[in-house]
């Protein structure tokens, strides 16, 4: 390997900030299938109905919600 | 498969070795990977998912109301990813002040 230090930084910034997209579309990935099972029963029409829109995003707070919760009572429970 | 990163040199395919690239060839390797990562696990959800509203119980093909079916539920999909990526990133953006 013949770059520079410089070089290098740069690459390693690359491949940290695509790592960390990668991480962020994951999470998208995993909560999209979770809350597509709770929130669409059917694909009547090709776009999401307000309500299944509504119950999507309450999905994804309230999943975040509950996993806050789980690590605050685990803490709790440390002490 | 060839040792790694080591002597030999990663092997990219299309007969590409990681130790005779440009940084912009490895820049963009890292960004295309990566993009083809996001789009299998994409299409690997979907079709999931998809399958499982659309094609209940499996006959000796597809039917055209099947195909109908997972062509709305394709783009149904698509749009509940997009709706589920802006709560997710509004909700990170709240949390960093």
């Amino acid at each position: 390997m013949a770059f520079d230090e410089a070089t290098q930084r740069e690459l390693q910034q690359v491949l940290e900030k695509e790592t960390a997209k990668a991480q962020l579309q994951n999470t998208v990935h995993e909560f999209t299938g979770r809350c597509w099972d709770v929130c669409i029963r059917e694909a009547k029409s090709n776009q999401l109905s307000s309500k299944e829109s509504q119950c999507m995003r309450n999905c994804v707070e309230r999943f975040i919600d509950a996993s806050m919760f789980v690590v605050k009572r685990l803490q709790s429970l440390q002490n | 498969m060839s040792s790694g990163f080591g002597g030999a040199g990663l092997d990219l395919g299309g007969g590409s070795n990681i130790e005779s690239m440009s940084k912009d060839e490895i820049i963009h390797q890292i960004r295309s990977q990566a993009a083809l990562a996001g789009a299998q696990e994409l299409i690997s959800s979907i079709s999931k998912h998809c399958f499982k509203m659309c094609v209940p119980a499996p006959g000796p093909s597809l039917g055209s109301s099947d195909e109908g079916c997972l062509g709305r539920c394709i783009d149904k999909y698509l749009a509940a990813w997009d709706a589920v990526s802006r709560t997710y990133v509004a909700h990170v953006q709240k949390q960093q002040p």
